[in-house]
Order: structure tokens, then sequence, then C-alpha cells
């Protein structure tokens, strides 16, 4: 049995029946109970209330109305001050009397609608009041009056109106041969009264020429505002005139074919629409069809005839007839029917209620100035509307387009099925799918965190349901399967997209012929998503293929541009950066300003060119693109439109890679708050930004600013996503480095390690665990756990070369990373071999002026040295510096680490003064940018502390060497080498200038800790000197204790 | 006319021979009165509103009660079984436009699209309506005299002998119900 009426009924009802004599808080008790004992009856009951408390006119609408004789009003019964002469009409909720005035006073005649007294209670009365009430309020030559209105003797409401004596407007103005001009001047008199009604609120609704009469005195009257509708009128009041679909085909608007919400627009297309048969004697709408699915989309799709190509179509006969009802010969009827005035009607039957005239007094004032030769607004109709409409007919928060998707997409497929006839909603349903493609075609994975995730979710049931419903209707299967596919390309859910297209192509093969332009969808879906996967083999096949179906079958050139996009896209994502740059450059050759469609390829083209450019590295490369597509969006969408928006980030993005940190700060900023004002502040897009604020303020060096605004992304993301995500997994990589520029290294590790076990879950996304991997690497590399750090290294590496991703910064900065730890470990030519190998690379580039290919030669120059060319490491250290402080000034970390580099090669070179100096002056910037205690700077005291020794300052040397070893314990550990080295180079010099207790002392720590960490090496050197320190300290059994273990080794 | 006149006629001369009990006959006399009624005025106007009561109680019940002598004791059986038919009618003419399709001219465009839609809604309603009645006779019978037959509750309560307050609720869930199953809303699982 189908539900409702299935086995569970009988319980359902009779939970029903008592929750409707409950209040809401014995409801919930109710519901409770019963979701405990029985969840899935819960699950039925709340669904049965919710429908239950709607108010809507299901059904209300009584199928036959009984009228009982004697309800019909005879002849002669007075009324108010006027007697019935007879009946008019009948309509659905009452009787139309003509009447004249009785008492005599002076004739008047007036008709008189009575609310049939079956409407005597509800919904129906308290309209028949609000209409009289709103009637009541328009008072316009040009609109059937309200004379007066009360209450029968029984009961029944009625109103008075006007009693218009004339002929509609059409008949009217062929009997007259009223030229265009007049016949203008009639709907100009028309669209005022529509403007005066539309002021009051009301909308007609049914414009067309039997309710446009003429009167005897030429002017014309609007009459029947039977299915009006108050713009503010509550639903059930709309619902009452909704109950069946009644509209003529040729003036009703697109809006009402659908079903959707009317506006004073609806008005306009319509009287539009008496216009366009005014002028030229045909309807705007031929119906050819008897399908009422036909003759909707007929409305909503239909492109109006122009009106020459109507007139030419006659026969000449039929035209010099035509002409003749106009008094004017066939020669000036085709003149008269072009230009301007055919821009006006078609801007006032737009299909899209927003690309009409934004009033009645609009349309009006064009026909006027049409009349008098003046200009005409429809003409400027520009191409900046037209492509502004395609991003802006929707609204634009992305949690409510992901909302409207949803109700959509259940719409349709419900419906489909519901009704049973799938055949009749196949074109309704493309048309459907077409709107949720458009809306998220601008909603791009940038933006719209949360929202977006739940549309992957419904999307995701979506198919489920799919895969075992419409199995007899396999086209319409097919389609929607294309939609949920497209649109899982915009949300980038790869795996979702490439099973519904496969399943779409494999049923659009067995149904359609192989060129079919229905496949070019499929083909491009199935196409994108097979070369993200394979890179591009398998994928360029179906790409092929739509671009040749598409080019056979001579569909526009914007279609062949999106579906480059599309190709160039896809292998931009996977790596081959190359070749969706020539792509991208070839659109942008191959579009045309003049289809405003193809403004906004062009545009996606010169974003996403913009953001491969950073991709390979070509920093100076990107701007001119990222400023050009910022330029035409502001221009074409305005300056706060989301896709604007975005631009401006990919902007901020440039200028970070450009270390051009203050212009990104003051950009970034500015964008946030945008950001924020748009979607709110918890959204994927504010996240972006803030991630790029933060790692601003680290460059600039103010690491609380960045902490504040990385804190407070990780927040947003955790609150947004989960902690299972890859936002998150993007997140903990970020904190790790800022940990590790803090000097805080386990720290560091930790987050690394949790950010690597998030990446390992998100199967899907190979490359946010190597970039999980590298970070651990580093971080170990760092903590001294060198084999940890190289297999890491090693791993990611791999995923990057998997991933086809060569030569991109991030792998440049991974090998650069891998070189540094060889270089560490001893392996001083595998290092000198990778660090040639990343400098070729980047130095086969243009504009490699950046501070982080300096550092990179920085880390080539003390290989160079390990390998005792200390003579040309010296030169590249000398010119790194020079470099670094006019890229980044002096107060910065990469000029502290490169004086400290090339201090400690001028002191091993005995430069003393100069080393001493430059070590100095990066302790100074390294104390002011990091504080007191950070790893870098106790390794430029270590060595000042050695420079100073050598030099003699033995005091400030034994002090900063003490600083230098707490600091590093504390940061990096006891048992890290550079600790350890510290370590010893007190001891060395507590050796030298004593006391000797003291030195000996220390000298039993570090002996300890080369215990612990097994090397014998070192114990073997220590332990002698222990033997010595102790004999001459007189500690006799220590020194024999010291002597016996170095016996054992 | 002359069809359906001739068919009361011979209805009303089988009751006279007893062959048929005055229930089923009364069906039958609505039925076919109410279907000619609807034949015009759907052809005339969208909906078959504003019949005459009095005009198809004397049609039927008068000439019956002439033949026969009796009475009618109340409205009620006629109210239930108007309502009935008026159902059948619509469901017949609904199933007719559904199936047939006519070369339209562009005139009768206008009434096609004023139909077509509300042709599969009424066989829609019907069906469930059906499953309705099996779970519960009243509440269907409710849903008939007030869409289909275009009763009262005060109206419907005096038939079915029940409080007006009974029927406006067993009416909302029968609503409910109704409003349910032609969602057809699927339920997870």
């Amino acid at each position: 049995m189908p539900y409702p009426f299935d086995e569970s009924w009988e319980q359902l009802d009779e939970l029903v029946g008592q929750c409707q004599l409950a209040d809401d808080d014995q409801r919930k008790v109710i519901l409770a109970a019963v979701r405990l004992k029985n969840p899935q009856l819960a699950i039925k009951l709340e669904k049965t209330l919710k429908v239950l408390d709607e108010t809507t006119c299901f059904l209300e609408d009584p199928q036959i109305m009984w009228q009982e004789d004697g309800d019909e009003l005879p002849a002669g019964i007075e009324i108010g001050a006027f007697r019935v002469l007879g009946r008019l009409g009948a309509g659905g909720m009452g009787v139309v009397y003509r009447a004249e005035r009785a008492d005599g006073a002076y004739h008047q005649d007036v008709a008189i609608k009575v609310l049939s007294s079956k409407w005597l209670s509800g919904a129906a009365k308290s309209r028949f009041h609000l209409e009289r009430h709103l009637l009541a309020k328009l008072d316009h030559p040009g609109i059937s009056r309200l004379i007066d209105g009360g209450d029968l003797d029984t009961g029944e409401p009625y109103l008075v109106m006007e009693y218009v004596d004339g002929q509609a407007i059409d008949v009217y103005c062929d009997q007259r041969k009223l030229g265009i001009p007049e016949r203008i001047e009639l709907i100009i008199q028309v669209s005022e009264a529509l403007d005066h009604a539309h002021r009051h609120r009301v909308i007609h609704r049914d414009i067309k020429p039997a309710n446009l009469l003429v009167d005897r005195d030429g002017r014309a009257r609007l009459i029947d505002f039977g299915i009006a509708r108050f713009e503010d009128a509550p639903a059930e009041y709309a619902n009452l005139t909704k109950g069946a679909i009644m509209l003529t085909p040729a003036y009703a608007c697109p809006e009402q074919a659908r079903g959707l919400s009317v506006s004073t627009a609806s008005d306009t297309y319509s009287l539009g629409a008496v216009l366009y048969q005014l002028v030229i004697g045909s309807p705007s709408l031929i119906v050819t069809t008897e399908d009422m699915v036909g003759v909707l989309n007929a409305i909503c799709d239909q492109s109006l005839k122009r009106f020459r190509t109507v007139l030419r179509s006659l026969d000449p006969p039929e035209l010099d007839h035509r002409s003749e009802l106009r008094s004017v010969n066939r020669r000036q009827m085709l003149q008269s029917c072009t230009g301007d005035l055919e821009a006006i009607v078609l801007k006032a039957m737009s299909k899209e209620p927003e690309r009409r005239y934004a009033s009645m007094a609009a349309f009006r004032d064009d026909l006027s100035n049409h009349l008098m030769g003046k200009p005409v607004t429809a003409r400027s109709d520009s191409a900046w509307y037209r492509f502004s409409k395609l991003v802006k007919r929707y609204p634009w928060t992305t949690a409510l387009s992901a909302l409207a998707f949803t109700a959509l997409l259940v719409l349709t497929i419900g419906l489909a099925v519901q009704l049973n006839r799938v055949k009749r909603e196949r074109l309704r349903s493309e048309r459907t799918a077409q709107f949720m493609v458009d809306m998220f075609r601008n909603a791009s994975p940038e933006i719209g965190g949360a929202a977006n995730i739940r549309a992957v979710d419904v999307l995701r049931q979506a198919a489920s349901r799919l895969r075992y419903e419409l199995q007899d209707e396999p086209l319409v299967r097919a389609q929607l399967l294309d939609t949920i596919s497209t649109v899982s390309r915009h949300l980038r859910n790869l795996e979702l997209g490439a099973d519904t297209a496969r399943a779409a192509l494999d049923i659009k093969r067995a149904y359609l012929p192989d060129d079919d332009p229905e496949l070019v969808v499929t083909l491009t879906n199935l196409g994108f998503y097979l070369t993200l996967k394979d890179g591009m083999r398998e994928g360029s096949v179906f790409l092929d293929q739509a671009e040749d179906i598409l080019n056979r079958s001579g569909i526009q050139d914007h279609q062949i541009i999106d579906l480059l996009i599309i190709r160039a896209f896809a292998l931009q994502t996977v790596g081959r950066l190359k070749e969706a740059e020539s792509i991208y450059l070839s659109v942008l050759d191959r579009v045309s300003l003049d289809d405003p469609r193809s403004i906004g390829l062009k545009e996606t083209a010169l974003m996403n060119l913009g953001w491969l450019l950073l991709d390979e590295g070509n920093i100076p490369g990107a701007e001119p693109f990222f400023q050009r597509a910022l330029a035409s969006r502001v221009q074409s969408l305005g300056e706060k439109h989301p896709l604007t928006l975005l631009c401006k980030q990919g902007i901020v993005h440039w200028l970070v890679e450009a270390e051009r940190y203050q212009d990104a700060q003051t950009l970034g900023a500015a964008l946030l708050a945008d950001f924020d004002a748009a979607y709110g502040t918890e959204d994927k897009a504010s996240m972006a930004v803030l991630a790029s604020l933060a790692d601003v303020a680290r460059n600039i060096g103010d690491m609380d600013l960045a902490f504040d605004y990385l804190s407070h992304s990780k927040e947003l993301v955790r609150k947004t996503y989960s902690e299972s995500s890859f936002p998150y997994a993007n997140i903990l990589i970020t904190e790790s480095h800022f940990s590790e520029s803090m000097g805080q290294y386990t720290r560091s590790l930790e987050l690394a390690r949790e950010a690597h076990s998030v990446a390992l879950a998100l199967e899907d996304n190979q490359l946010i665990l190597a970039s999980a991997l590298t970070v651990q690497a580093q971080a170990q590399q760092l903590l001294g756990q060198f084999e940890g750090a190289e297999n890491d290294y090693l791993a990611a590496l791999d995923i990057y070369a998997e991933q086809s991703f060569p030569d991109r910064p991030v792998v440049i900065q991974t090998k650069s990373k891998l070189a540094w730890l060889w270089l560490t470990t001893g392996r001083v030519i595998d290092s000198i071999g990778m660090y040639q190998e990343i400098l070729a690379i980047l130095e086969d580039r243009s504009g490699i002026d950046f501070s982080s290919y300096h550092q990179i030669r920085q880390g080539y120059g003390w290989a160079l040295h390990a390998d005792g060319r200390t003579d040309e490491a010296r030169i590249v250290f000398r010119d790194v510096l020079n470099n670094l402080k006019r890229l980044m000034g002096e107060k910065h970390a990469s000029v502290a680490r490169a004086k400290h580099s090339l201090g400690w090669l001028l002191f091993e070179a005995d430069e003393l003064a100069e080393a001493i100096e430059l070590t100095r002056s990066a302790i100074l910037t390294w104390t002011e940018l990091r504080g007191p205690r950070h790893p870098d700077l106790a390794w430029s005291q270590n060595n000042l502390a050695l420079m100073l020794h050598s030099n003699g300052t033995s005091q400030e040397a034994l002090e900063l060497i003490k600083t230098s070893l707490e600091t590093r314990i504390e940061t990096l550990g006891k048992s890290h080498t550079l600790t350890i080295q510290s370590h010893a180079n007190l001891f060395e010099i507590q050796k030298q200038m004593g006391p000797m207790p003291e030195a000996y002392t220390t000298g039993i720590e570090l002996a300890d800790i080369y215990e612990e960490m097994g090397d014998k090496r070192m114990l073997a050197v220590i332990l002698p000197q222990l033997v010595e320190m102790a004999s001459s300290l007189g500690r006799l059994d220590e020194a024999s204790r010291w002597k016996h273990k170095a016996n054992d080794l | 006319m002359h069809d359906v006149d001739a068919e009361i006629t011979k209805i009303l001369h089988q009751i006279h021979n007893g062959e048929q009990d005055a229930r089923e006959v009364l069906w039958s006399l609505v039925y076919a009165r109410l279907r000619q009624i609807a034949h015009y005025k759907i052809n005339q106007n969208d909906r078959p509103d504003l019949l005459s009561t009095t005009g198809l109680v004397h049609e039927a019940y008068l000439k019956m009660a002439d033949m026969q002598g009796n009475k009618m004791e109340n409205r009620s059986h006629f109210f239930a079984i108007s309502s009935r038919a008026m159902r059948q009618v619509l469901v017949d003419k609904a199933r007719h436009r559904h199936a047939k399709k006519r070369a339209a001219k562009q005139g009768a465009v206008d009434r096609d699209v004023a139909a077509a839609e509300p042709n599969q809604r009424v066989l829609d309603i019907n069906d469930a309506l059906d499953e309705l009645a099996k779970k519960n006779p009243r509440m269907a019978s409710i849903v008939e005299c007030r869409f289909f037959g275009g009763f009262t509750n005060e109206q419907v309560a005096h038939v079915l002998d029940v409080s007006t307050k009974t029927v406006e609720r067993e009416w909302q869930r029968a609503k409910a119900y109704l409003k349910l199953a032609l969602r057809s809303e699927i339920f997870p699982d």
C-alpha cells in the first residue's frame, strides 16, 4: 500500500487525531513518546502534522458549487441605490449584474458583483472584502471605478462598479482603422491606468484585449480585476486564484506560465503583448501545439518573432489588408514597424521580468518618447545588462543557492516520479536543471564552504535515488545525472561527478545517436573528471568527442569556448600548465566581445591564467591577468560582486607571492570586510583571506597578529567543516609552519603529525598529504630526526611526481628542503646536485628575483662551503645578502639569516671584525623579530660566542654561549645536535676560562648526553679530559671511575 | 436532453416494475443528469460550478416521487449521492480529456491549458481517495461531499450524522493524508 495509506495508517491516524486536540507542548510529549517506541512512525507523524498545520487551499476549492434557486437576483430588485437590470455573467466567486440607478436622481449604469452565498464564510469573503478595500483606493479615469459596496440583506457582500460600455481595444482599433500612433496612444492610456493600480500595489494579471475596453469617448478603460492580485496580500489569498492555470497564451508572461510569482512586470509583459498585436495584427505567440507543456514552453522559450519577419511572411493581400486597417500603405506599414517601436515591445516582453521596464511609467515614457521622436531607453538594453544578468539572475548567497537548489532538485525528481508523467515534465526539468547549473556555475568553489558541503550531500542522495528511480524514462534520468555531474564539477566533487557522468553517458549512448548534441555535456563532464584522474589520457578522448560534436553541429562559439576553458582547467589542475596556458591564451584570442556571454568566459580565462602563472612561479607574469580580470569584473559586475571579490582574493594571493606584504595586508583587510559583509564571517572565502592575512603577518614579522588571524580561521574551519576535513588539515599545516617560525619545533611536529593523519584519511586528496608530509619532515629535521625527515620528504616528492606536478613552487620548496637535509647529514655531493637542479629550473624562468630564490641560493652556498668551495660560497652569500636587503629591508628574518651565514664564513676566513659585526646585527634583528628565546637567535649567539672567544672577549662569549645553550635546551631539547654543539662550546670556553669546577660539571653533563646518545666517539674524546680534570681537582675516585669507563670503550 | 429523458423514463419504468431499488435509481438519475449538465458547463466555462440544486432535485426526485408517490425523507441521500456522482462525472471527464488528443485550433488552446492540469489532479485525487476509503470510509465521504459535492461542513455533518466539529477535524486530517499521498514522498529506509 502506498504511503501514507500503508499498514501503519490506523496507528498514525489515531496519533494525528490526538495531536489535533493537543497544544504544542502536549504534541511534543506525544511525539517524544512515539519516537522512543517507533522512530519510523514518529517521522511519519511529524511529517503529517507539518502538512496538517499548513494553511493552503488544497481541496478547498470545490469542484462544484451549488446555487440554490433564488440565489440569482431577479431583474428589478434593488441593491442599495441601484436596480438590477439583468445578469451580465458569472465568475468564480459570484454573479455580475448590470444595474442602473434606481432613485432616478440621475442616470448611471453600473455593474454589480455579488459574492455567492457559498462563499459566505472563510477566506473568500475576506478576499472579497480586501478586493473591495483595495479597489476603492483606485481612482483613475482609465479604470472602471468602484462606486459602492455593501452586504445584501441575506449577507452576501457586493461591489458596485462603473459599467463600461465599450469595445475591446483590438476591435475598436481595427474598426476605426486607427493608425499606429493612435494605437500607441491608447496603450499609453492603459499604461497610465496600470501605473496607478501598481502604485496602489494592485496587479491586474489578466491584461488582454477583452479586458481593455475603449468607450464611446475613445478612452481606454481597464476592467475586470477579477484575478487581480494584491502585491502584499497574504499567501492564502494568492492561492485562491491559483487553483487552475487560467491564462491566455498570447498575453501570459513566462513567470505566469511557470507558475512563479507574478509582479507588476507581468502586467508590463501582457500590455507589451497587446501592443505587439495592435501594431502588426498578429498575436505575439502563435501556438501550434495542443499540449499544455508545449504551450507553456512556447511562452517561456519561444523567442518573439520580429515585426518584419511576421509581416514579410504574410500573403501580400493580407499585408495590404492589415496596412489598410492602420490607414497606411504597405511600405509605410513595414517602415513604422521597426526600430524603436520594436525595441520597446521587445523590452516590455523580455522573458526575464527584470529585463523589462522597471515600471509602467518607464514603459509609458518610452512610448511617449517614441511618438515624439526622442531616443528610447529600450535601445540601450546594453550588452552590459545581458552579460551581467548571467551572474545576477539569482539571489546570491551560496547558502541560499544551495537551499534553493536542494528544493529544486527534490522538486524536479519528485514531480517527475510523483505525477507519473515524466514525459510531459521532461522539458520542464531540463529548464530546472539549467537553472541549477547556472546557479552553481556562479558558486565558485572558493566560496560557500558549509553550504557547498550540504549541497554535495544532497547531490549524493539524489544520485543514489536516481539509481533505482525513473527506470522507464532513461533520458530524463540521464539529464538529471548530467545536472548532478555538472554541479559536482562546480563543487569540485570529483568522485560523484565522474560516477554520474559515466552513468549518464551509458544511458545516452544507448538511446541517442553518437553525434547528438545532447551528448556534449556528458562527454565534457566525463572528460573533465577522467583528466583529473588519469592526467589526460582517457579524458582527452571524451573532450575531443565533445568538441567534435560542437564543431559539426554549428553550435555557438561561446559553448566551444566554455568547453575549452573546462579542458584547460582540467589540464591546469593536473599540473600540465603549459598546455593549459596555451588554451587559455587561444580562448582570449577567440573571445568576441560582441557576444556578451563571452565576457564572463573571458574573465574566467584571465583569472585561471593568473593562478596558473602563480603556480608556475611566474609572479610578474600573473599580475596583468589578475588585473585585467579584476577591471573587467568591476565594470561588468560591480565592486562588491562575489566574482569581483574572488578576483581580488587572487590579487591578495599574488601580492603575498610577490612579497608585497604591506599592499597585501591593506587589500586583504578590505577584502575580508567585504566578504564578511557579503556572506557573513563563516564563509570559506573569509577563511581563505584570513589565511592569506596570517601569512602576510608572519612575513612582516608580526607573529601575534599572524596567530590571531590563524586561530580565527581555525575556529571557523572547525565550525564550518570538521576536524577531519581538507581545510582543517590545511590550517594545521599552516599552524605547524608558524610554530616552526616561532622556534617551537616540538609543537610544530605535533601539528604536522595531526595534519598528516587528517590528510591520510582524506583519501582523494594526495596533494594535502604531500604538504603534510613536507611540514612533518621539516619539523623532524629541525628536531634532529633526520631519518624520518628524509623518508617524509621523499614520500612527498613521490606524491608530487605521481600527480605530475613538476616544478611547481611547492615541489621546488620540498626539494630544496631535502637538499638542506642532505647537506646537514653529510651527503654533500647529493645536496649540491639537488641544489643545482632546482636553481637551473628557477633560472630558466623569468621573474625569479624573489626572496625564496635567494634563500635557496644561500642553501646552495652552504653546500659549496661543505664541499670546500668556500670562496665561491662567500661570493654567493654576499650576493644573497645584498639582494635580500634590497628586497626585504634590513628587518627581515631572511636578511638576519643571510648575515648570520655570511658572518660564519667570514669567521672561518679569519675576517673577524666583519664577521662579528654581521652576527651582532643578525642577533639584533632576531631579538626584535622573534623575541629572546628563538633557536635562530641561539644559533647566532652560539656563533658570536665562538667569534668573541677567539677574539679574546671571553666574558661576553661565556654569557652568550650560556644563553644559547639554555634556549636550545628549551626549544630543541638536550639531545639535539645543535644543543650538544652549544654544550660542547660552553665546555671548551669554560675549560679555557675557568673556573675549573664549573667546566668539570659541564663536562660531566656533556658526557652523560653522549652516553645517552650512544656517541662513543665523543665519549672517547671527553672521558680522558674528565679524568684529567677530576685528578687536578683532587677527586681521585671520580677520576678512576672515568678512567674505568674510558677503558670499557 | 432526449437521451437522458429517455433513460430516466426507462429507469422509472424499471422501478415501477420493482427491478431496481430506489437508491440505485437515484444514482443513475443524478449521474445521468449531472453528466449532461457537466458536459455543457465544462465546455462553456472552466468548471461545472453554479449548478442548481433544486433543479436537480426536481428532475430526479420529484419525478421519482411522482412515480412512486413517496416524498423524500430528507435530502441527505441526495447530498451523498450527488457528491459521488459528481466525482464520477469529473473523473470520467478527466480521463476522457486526458486520453483524447484533439487537433486543437488556436482558439481551443485556452481551454486546454485550463483543463489539462486539473484533469491529472482530479485523477490523482481520485486514486488517493480510493486508498483513503479503504482505510476510513467516513473520511473519504467527507472529502467527497466537500470537494466533489461542494457541500458545507454542516451539510456533511447532517448526512453522516456526526457533529460538525468531527467533520471539520476529519476533513483536516483527510486533507493532510491526501496531500501526502499526492506528494508521494519517499521515506528514508
